[in-house]
């Protein structure tokens, strides 16, 4: 059989007239207020990080030290840090930092997470008895502990962060993949590909993965969030992101010294991390439970 | 019961075997000299770089390295201090009840916040209060720990000076360490305990108490609390573990002595054996933690360990 038929058998039949996937999954999401909500901080926040030159008023690094300690005003609408650097220039420019942190450490732990549970679901037997007995090793670490051990023995740098927060985030997605794969593989299409003659590889990574993926789309997107709590985490704890680079976790460990005089350097990073947590566990919740409504509360 | 509790004894075994050799690998195969990674950028002679290497077993074939450090932590022997020269044991015993004592507190907080949040929300559920309980849950969760711990620093200790920043001892010292760590849980808790709620309120034999005349807090309280929270006991567990971790901020955050705080300063010392240390009893600890919440959640419902 050519690779032009083969194709026409495996290609799911889509009824005419009814709507994409994707349409209805935005038609149920958009009744979720709280879910449009955080999509629409999540979308300012980003169109933040992407223009941060152009909107930040001042150079994030420059010090400046005699407007040291600046409370907020107009000309610094949140303020200057201990070194007289524009609390607001270093959040917008901070925007970047953390949204990068989140989307390559979740795109770390879900790639890496994704192709040992294909493995561990297609395979089975050894292989999946393997894979699993390490996903539950490293489930056995409480919170940021597995990131913490990495970055202390890795060393702290933006890189070292993003591995080590996306490799501790693996065995979630490795789990998740898993499940779906072993009752994935059972469906006729999977054998329609292995009587065609479609090896390994390509029966887990072309016919499998696509329909096991959707799950996974909505983990990461609540992964975003734990990711970039995890970094800031770690930063505050001085072993993640170093000065001067303004990362909102590093920034408000910066401030905490000077809690009393200057309450600006601590509670506008702060506030920004929460704001972008909570708008992305609004969409993630609205995701889920537009993907599956049994899951609604 | 005993053929559950056995066969979940037996499944930690390896996941405790699984976490030595994480811990392992990550401290000792990843790339970097951990005697160079040591000394910094001192300036050191190769003879006293390889006496370092000797002194820290570091030329040992791995597998010896690994059974070594197994054979030390099975006799409650992790090694010593690098810098301090003390056994890590005893470092990790003299600072793991502050610990304790913070991760229970936050523990108490969690469940009563959480559980009186989740009863109110299902109660009234679609009202402002409910949306209000939601979303304050919501924060909880999405708020950074250290933020709020400050945040609590800057409201109650520096502006109203009702209860003391930093340190240990009694527990207006407490207070604030416990409700900035226990919050996240709480609003977790309060989420499961609405969903749960509302379960369990719509059940046959909750009608039956109603049609009986029983008054609405009765119902509530004694017939569908009772089965409402029995999900939240597995989440406790998690729970457990989520604050011990947490306690690693926290205790920064407060200047409390505890592991996390200890962990953190090792980490920046580059004093590898107190984090090797740490790490282990802290994963050995929760897995013990995780064990002994199945076991509870196989009592409370006997479907479980019939499964």
């Amino acid at each position: 059989m050519n690779q032009q038929s083969s194709t026409a058998v495996l290609t799911p039949l889509v009824r005419r007239g009814s709507p994409a996937p994707g349409t209805e999954l935005l038609r149920r999401l958009r009744r979720s207020r709280a879910s449009v909500a955080g999509a629409v901080v999540i979308l300012v926040f980003t169109l933040v990080a992407v223009f941060a030159a152009a909107l930040a008023p001042y150079d994030p690094i420059q010090t400046d030290t005699s407007v040291a300690f600046g409370p907020p005003s107009v000309l610094h609408w949140f303020g200057t840090d201990n070194l007289g650097r524009d609390i607001l220039s270093r959040i917008v420019h901070g925007a970047r930092i953390s949204l990068w942190i989140g989307i390559i450490s979740v795109a770390i732990g879900a790639a890496v997470g994704t192709v040992l549970g294909l493995l561990a679901g297609y395979y089975a037997r050894v292989v999946d008895s393997v894979i699993m007995r390490l996903t539950d090793a490293m489930l056995a670490f409480p919170g940021i502990l597995l990131a913490l051990i990495f970055v202390a023995a890795l060393g702290s740098n933006l890189v070292n962060l993003m591995i080590a927060v996306g490799i501790s985030s693996v065995p979630r997605y490795a789990r998740l993949v898993r499940g779906s794969v072993l009752s994935a593989k059972e469906n006729v299409y999977v054998e329609a590909a292995r009587a065609i003659g479609c090896d390994n590889p390509r029966i887990m990574f072309r016919h499998i993965l696509p329909n096991v993926i959707a799950p996974v789309i909505v983990v990461s997107t609540l992964g975003v969030a734990a990711a970039i709590l995890a970094a800031a985490s770690l930063s505050f704890l001085g072993l993640g992101i170093q000065p001067p680079t303004p990362e909102w976790g590093a920034m408000l460990s910066g401030g905490r010294d000077y809690l009393r005089t200057a309450w600006w350097i601590t509670v506008f990073p702060g506030l920004a991390i929460t704001l972008v947590v909570l708008s992305t566990n609004m969409l993630g919740d609205g995701l889920r439970d537009a993907l599956d409504p049994r899951l609604k509360t | 019961m005993q053929a559950y509790i056995l066969k979940r004894l037996l499944t930690s075994i390896p996941v405790l075997f699984g976490v030595s050799i994480i811990v392992f690998v990550v401290m000792n195969v990843l790339p970097g000299d951990p005697a160079q990674i040591l000394l910094g950028s001192q300036e050191v002679t190769p003879q006293q770089l390889q006496r370092l290497r000797e002194q820290l077993h570091l030329d040992d074939p791995l597998h010896v390295r690994y059974l070594t450090m197994m054979g030390g932590a099975l006799r409650g022997d992790l090694g010593r201090s690098i810098r301090s020269d003390r056994p890590v044991i005893e470092i990790f015993m003299d600072q793991f009840p502050s610990t304790l004592e913070l991760t229970i507190a936050a523990l108490i907080a969690s469940i009563a916040i959480g559980v009186v949040a989740g009863i109110i929300a299902a109660v009234r559920q679609y009202s402002a209060l409910d949306n209000l309980s939601m979303l304050v849950a919501l924060l909880g969760v999405s708020m950074p720990s250290f933020w709020l711990g400050l945040l609590l620093i800057f409201v109650f200790a520096l502006g109203l000076g009702w209860l003391p920043a930093t340190g240990t001892g009694g527990p207006e010292r407490l207070l604030l360490p416990a409700l900035t760590l226990g919050v996240g849980g709480a609003g977790v808790i309060a989420r499961l305990v609405r969903s749960s709620m509302l379960e369990v309120l719509r059940m046959e034999y909750v009608t039956t108490a109603r049609a009986k005349g029983l008054s609405e807090h009765v119902v509530v309280l004694h017939h569908a609390l009772r089965n409402a929270l029995i999900p939240v006991v597995t989440v406790v567990g998690l729970e457990v573990g989520r604050l011990l971790s947490g306690a690693f901020v926290v205790e920064v955050v407060f200047s409390r002595p505890g592991i996390g705080r200890i962990a953190i300063q090792a980490i920046n010392f580059k004093d590898y054996t107190i984090v090797q240390g740490i790490v282990l009893y802290a994963a050995a600890l929760y897995v013990v933690v995780n064990l002994a919440v199945d076991i509870v959640y196989a009592y409370l419902d006997p479907r479980i360990r019939y499964s």
